[in-house]
């Protein structure tokens, strides 16, 4: 039975990823997009990733989903060029072969891969203990894989400056995106001031459950980022300059904790990301709660876009 | 067939659609490169 509830949750995002494909509107397109990913979230929790299931929901569905629907109404003024634009059938004959063959050769992947295959959970389970945590995937994330961990982090942050460097120079130091309005009466306003009390409550916890459940920093930021965006999307808050030296010290001080632990560890324990046994837990924590606000910001930002007004409007 | 089965199935399948959609239609992401 379950089985074939995953058929049917399979065949379903096929359908939807073809509507996707072939939707006349960008807009429709874009609302394709964000319901594969809801659906793909579903799929990660049939398999048992949790942890993957949150951070598709958030970042897959919700944030990805937010740049893709404002990119499809940057692009509502060429849509009609587009249309025009669309390739011949011997085109798109050769491109659904080349795409037929590339898809067959990844399902071949899938039939070849063993039954049983080499997994490190054993190792996990025998050392979990000596992180103080509880949630396997905090403790790969944080303990023994910590650097991918801070690299992704210090990666956003070169990332959002690549999104500022794209600033008009007029404008540099001044405040990101178009500085939204909307009817204090309307709905968009209702909804920024219902959900984001909820939502921050929910992403605090989604955050502070991280280290024994599922969840964990990145999950919390996004939903966190995501309720500053509702509000600033209706008019209600606006986005600081980037020239505010709070602001880029909070951007920073994240990753910086976490070098700054790191290197600790190369002293005291005799590598870098190295954690003393009894420190191992708190430290953790630390770095969680310094990179809480970076990420939270980050997201954020990279979603507003570059500065396009001066600081003072 | 077991659930990772069929989901890296789809998986797979999910990654040709994706192919064949950006050659058809590779538009939205020119005006997005080039609007920047």
């Amino acid at each position: 039975m379950i089985l074939l509830l995953n058929a049917g949750v399979g065949v379903l995002i096929l359908s939807l990823a073809i509507f996707t494909i072939l939707a006349r509107e960008l807009f429709a397109a874009a609302i394709g997009f964000i319901t594969c990913g809801l659906l793909l979230t579903l799929i990660w929790v049939q398999l048992q990733g949790f942890d993957v299931a949150l951070i598709e929901g958030a970042v897959g569905g919700g944030l990805t989903g937010a740049l893709v629907i404002g990119s499809a109404a940057r692009l509502e003024m060429v849509e009609a060029t587009a249309r025009v634009e669309r390739l011949g059938a011997p085109v798109q004959v050769a491109a659904a072969l080349l795409a037929a063959v590339v898809a067959a050769g990844l399902a071949a992947c899938v039939f070849a891969l063993p039954e049983s295959p080499s997994t490190l959970a054993p190792e996990v389970t025998a050392n979990i203990d000596r992180t103080g945590v509880a949630n396997p995937i905090t403790a790969v994330l944080l303990a023994f894989r910590a650097m991918d961990t801070l690299l992704e982090a210090i990666v956003l942050v070169f990332a959002l400056i690549g999104v500022w460097s794209l600033a008009p120079d007029r404008v540099w130091g001044g405040r990101p995106g178009p500085g939204w309005y909307s009817d204090p009466d309307g709905i968009l306003a209702y909804a920024a001031r219902i959900l984001p009390p909820v939502g921050i409550i929910v992403g605090i916890y989604i955050f502070w459950v991280g280290a024994d459940h599922p969840g964990g920093k990145f999950q919390g930021a996004t939903i966190l980022a995501a309720m500053w965006l509702l509000a600033a999307r209706a008019g209600l808050t606006d986005a600081p300059p980037i020239s505010r030296t709070l602001l880029r010290m909070t951007l920073v001080g994240g990753p910086l904790v976490f070098i700054a632990i790191g290197l600790a560890g190369a002293a005291i324990a005799g590598a870098f990301l190295a954690y003393p046994d009894s420190y191992a837990k708190p430290l953790i924590l630390a770095i969680e709660w310094a990179l809480m606000p970076s990420l939270t910001l980050t997201l954020a930002l990279l979603l507003v876009g570059p500065p396009q007004r001066p600081a003072t409007q | 067939m077991n659930s990772p089965t069929i989901f890296g199935l789809c998986a797979a399948l999910l990654v040709g659609i994706g192919l064949f959609g950006l050659i058809v239609n590779p538009q939205p992401l020119r005006k997005i490169l080039h609007s920047i």
